[in-house]
């Protein structure tokens, strides 16, 4: 029965299963490392189209449809208040270089959790009223995310205004991926791809991977609270496959101890 | 590694329930399956479809014992093919481990039970060049490896095609007391019953010679009438 088993083990080897790609952006992979981070909105929005209360319910949508509906991550984003930023935060551009390596402004630093805020900067951050948003983990200290800032094009021209209500929240919950972490990816289906697509009501394997490694869930209970593990994929690996080994091996051991039931003599006699 | 740290939990537990066990009716099982994970409930393309099913082949292994009238105990342990595909940098590797209390009627068994999801995410690390606004810019790939794990409830219907042959459909419900994170897998499954093992063949000796015995027994006696 093993040499039957043999043939399907290869052909299921042989067949390449799509595996996905996502990235992050920042060098460190950091994460925030609460498992409830708060969304606070500011109140400076004003070319958007849309009043203050609609964009915290299309924030609250892009919540609820998209980044706490993965049912294998811990994150909770949880939906805060309007509040009021300095107008730095409206007019200042988010890096002081530009260019790859971002300087965060020093203006703009957010000290915890996601703060979105509206923009109007067109000299470094909206080039072009196509850019419907920019964000940055902007409060990293090692591989620790404290603070992360989501801008959004508030030009007078900018295109988010055109946008229907369900591509403002994929645009939303597109940008909340970058504020906890995630970069762009490659594949179509992903919300993290980095243009906007037909329909888009939902995440994708690689949204769904990417949250998953950062925010992995740890149920019931942890022992030790390890975020990730910082090994080589092969030790990992082989260490798991041995510990199945030995879990199999026990229960084969207890089958051979088993009691034997005590034999039924018969006699007769003539 | 908290993985050991649960394992070893999670043996002691499984090594304790065979004291549940009657003396007869021990079967071990190994199968192979597939696990569709999350259905309808992930976007597959730029347009919004979802897939009922996807491929991912498993590999299962279990044992079943008998402990109370049709009602057994099945400890059991499931683990997907490591998958590693267009993007060689990112790789996934999933298993459970699983406790089960099953009722047989005629031909079918119902389960219901407990266990662990376990999901392995590893990268290699390195950059890649993606578009970003209107360029492109080099994004870091994940270095390292990242493991969650997952309570879950598990409901399940086993059908025997044969004694030795059985089908079964596994439903694995996460995160069921919560609203927004819960979620819905099913695994199908063939499985091969080897029923009771006998490793050292001290037990099958005894057998023969029991059924020896038995058979003597059987034996008419031949009356011998002298005249």
């Amino acid at each position: 029965m093993i040499k039957s088993f043999l043939p399907i083990l290869l052909l299921t080897s042989l067949i390449a299963q799509n595996s996905y790609s996502f990235s992050f952006n920042n060098t460190v992979g950091a994460a925030f490392n609460t498992d409830q981070v708060i969304v606070n909105v500011a109140d400076n929005c004003s070319n958007l189209g849309i009043t203050n209360e609609d964009l915290l319910t299309i924030i609250q949508e892009a919540l609820d449809e998209y980044w706490n509906t993965v049912a294998t991550s811990k994150l909770v984003l949880v939906l805060g208040s309007l509040i009021t930023l300095d107008n730095a935060f409206y007019t200042e551009k988010m890096c002081t270089k530009s260019g790859n390596n971002c300087e965060p402004n020093i203006n703009l630093i957010v000290s915890s959790g996601i703060t979105i805020s509206c923009n109007e900067n067109s000299t470094d951050n909206f080039t072009s009223d196509s850019i419907l948003g920019i964000t940055l983990p902007n409060n990293i200290t090692g591989s620790v995310l404290q603070g992360s800032l989501l801008l959004i094009n508030d030009r007078v021209t900018n295109q988010f205004q055109n946008k229907s209500r369900s591509q403002m929240i994929s645009i939303i919950a597109h940008e909340l991926g970058h504020a906890i972490g995630l970069g762009h990816s490659p594949i179509k289906d992903s919300l993290m791809y980095y243009t906007l697509v037909p329909v888009r009501d939902r995440l994708g394997f690689d949204d769904i991977d990417g949250v998953t490694y950062l925010y992995p869930k740890s149920q019931p209970f942890g022992c030790g609270l390890i975020h990730y593990v910082n090994t080589k994929n092969d030790e990992d690996q082989n260490s798991i496959i041995l510990l199945a080994l030995v879990f199999f091996l026990s229960l084969l051991i207890i089958s051979l101890y088993r009691k034997e039931k005590p034999l039924l003599v018969h006699s007769s006699s003539y | 590694m908290n993985v050991k740290c649960y394992f070893i939990i999670l043996n002691i537990f499984f090594l304790s329930s065979t004291t549940l066990a009657k003396e007869s009716g021990f079967d071990l099982y190994t199968g192979i399956g597939n696990l569709s994970e999350f259905p309808g409930q992930v976007q597959i393309d730029n347009k919004g479809a979802t897939n009922p099913f996807f491929f991912k082949p498993t590999l299962q292994i279990g044992i079943k014992y008998d402990f109370w009238g049709n009602f057994s105990l099945n400890p059991e342990f499931i683990l997907t093919l490591p998958e590693k595909g267009q993007d060689p940098l990112i790789s996934k590797f999933n298993y459970f481990t699983l406790l089960s209390a099953a009722y047989k009627y005629q031909d079918f068994l119902f389960r219901f039970g407990f266990g662990f999801s376990i999901q392995k995410i590893s990268g290699e690390g390195g950059t890649q060049a993606l578009n970003n606004g209107l360029s492109t810019d080099e994004f870091p790939m994940p270095e390292a490896s990242s493991i969650s794990r997952n309570l879950i409830t598990l409901l399940g219907v086993e059908y025997f095609i044969l004694k030795k042959l059985s089908v079964r459909t596994d439903v694995f419900a996460y995160n069921i007391e919560e609203n927004l994170n819960r979620a819905l897998s099913y695994n199908v499954s063939l499985f091969f019953h080897f029923g009771d093992l006998d490793l050292f063949n001290n037990n099958t000796k005894k057998k023969r010679q029991r059924k020896r015995r038995r058979r003597k027994r059987k034996k008419p006696i031949k009356n011998k009438d002298s005249k």
